[in-house]
């Protein structure tokens, strides 16, 4: 199940990516080090008759170290660090590392970031990029399989270089998950810690 | 005159003795029966379910008998006797969604793997159904176990059967059985908080037994009771 998460994860690294290779004309290319914030995640669904929120905290670091934390409801972190993925959730006080869960996905969407660093946006096997007016990037599946499952994906970017204001990711007419961004932190550095213990 | 009236107390009791073959528990019904007392349990074990228009949401922890798990959040809405539910990804991605009508037939309109698997999908709707929904039959036989438990059992199509257990310390279960009365889900039923007004179970835990066995481990995130009218106006 995780695979098609990870693909999301793509993208919401990924974003920032976009704009640091100039994707928009407007912005000045930018090399991406790190970046971390704070996330309001809404889910629609059309079974649900109030959406769902969730909270967490997102930190990138070039070239391949993630942290992607949700505070609630589920308190659980996804870790990227020297090629390894792990997932823990919490249960009680302790974290508890959850298994087989499509790592090895992972880290073939952690490649492809590598990928996007080195310049490689437009040539993505996965997805097609189509920049609109107002900073508004969709990308929209190249393989007929994949649009069964992602319709497309919104990436709503701010005016600072390297930063994004929300990713919305629409799964069907019905259904779509957004995240919004906030304070927002560009190339700090961060500890090695950050992505190696939940 | 004595044997006459042993002839009707067995007749009063010959229709529940019949559903109680190897495999379920016997129950044991007072003698003579107690209306009042029977029409008070049933009543309790009807408040175990849920009527109108709610949304759940739960985190499910998922077990498989082989030792694989996931987390996953679990959403689930009752609108009448329609029941909707939906598992996703703590991320949010939706990986099961599925309509089941009051007339029984069930939707499926999203399932990505491992619950695309036919099985898979009706397995869940009968388990969120066992949960939430009340059973169909209306005239349950109400006894007791032998731990004196007070028991509600329901016999619903296709010969399932439904004991909805109040047990003497306050806390409630649910087991159903199959044609052939073997044991197919169990379902330990948490204290009851309040939430808006209502007392909900904090956690549920449901296991499916045999050889492709589970367990879901639910604990309330969120409950709604939905005021239909006001939501359409909105």
């Amino acid at each position: 199940m995780i695979r098609w998460t990870t693909i999301i994860l793509f993208f919401f690294v990924g974003v920032n990516l976009i704009q640091a290779q100039g994707i928009s004309e407007q912005q000045t290319s930018v090399r991406l080090e790190s970046v971390q914030a704070d996330f309001i995640q809404e889910k629609q669904l059309a079974i649900l008759a109030r959406p769902l929120l969730s909270k967490g905290r997102f930190i990138f670091q070039a070239p391949d170290s993630l942290r992607w934390e949700y505070f609630s409801p589920i308190r659980t972190v996804l870790l990227m660090h020297d090629g390894r993925t792990r997932k823990y959730v919490q249960h009680g006080e302790t974290f508890v590392e959850e298994q087989g869960m499509g790592v090895d996905a992972m880290q073939i969407v952690l490649q492809e970031i590598t990928g996007w660093l080195d310049g490689e946006i437009a040539d993505t096997p996965t997805f097609q990029a189509h920049v609109k007016e107002n900073k508004l990037i969709i990308l929209t599946p190249r393989e007929a399989a994949l649009s069964k499952i992602i319709s497309s994906i919104e990436l709503k970017l701010l005016d600072r270089t390297g930063l994004m204001e929300s990713v919305t990711l629409y799964e069907g007419a019905d259904s779509l998950t957004r995240m919004v961004f906030s304070a927002a932190i560009l190339n700090e550095k961060i500890p090695a810690a950050t992505f190696t213990e939940p | 005159m004595k044997s006459v009236c042993w002839a009707i107390v067995f007749f009063l009791l010959s229709s529940c003795a019949r559903f109680q073959p190897a495999g379920l528990p016997e129950l044991s019904y007072s003698k003579p029966a107690d209306t009042r007392l029977s029409r008070s349990v049933q009543q309790s074990c009807e408040s175990t379910f849920f009527k109108g228009y709610y949304q759940f949401v739960h985190s499910i922890v998922f077990q498989m008998a082989q030792g694989h798990g996931a987390t996953v959040i679990g959403v689930t809405v009752l609108d009448g006797d329609t029941l909707k539910t939906g598992l996703m990804g703590v991320e949010g991605f939706v990986l099961f969604e599925a309509v089941l009508s009051g007339d029984k037939q069930f939707e499926v309109s999203r399932a990505l793997p491992p619950f695309d698997r036919p099985e898979f999908a009706s397995g869940l709707m009968r388990d969120v159904q066992i949960i939430f929904h009340a059973p169909s039959d209306k005239n349950p036989c109400i006894g007791n176990l032998a731990d004196g438990a007070s028991v509600c059992r329901y016999v619903e199509d296709k010969d399932q059967i439904i004991d909805v257990i109040l047990h003497d310390d306050g806390s409630r279960s649910i087991k159903s059985y199959d044609a052939s009365h073997s044991l197919g889900r169990s379902i330990a039923i948490g204290p009851r908080i309040a939430v808006n007004g209502e007392m909900i179970p904090e956690t549920l835990k449901l296991i499916a037994h045999g050889s492709q066995g589970y367990t879901l481990q639910m604990t309330l995130i969120s409950s709604e009771k939905i005021d239909k009218q006001t939501d359409n106006e909105i």
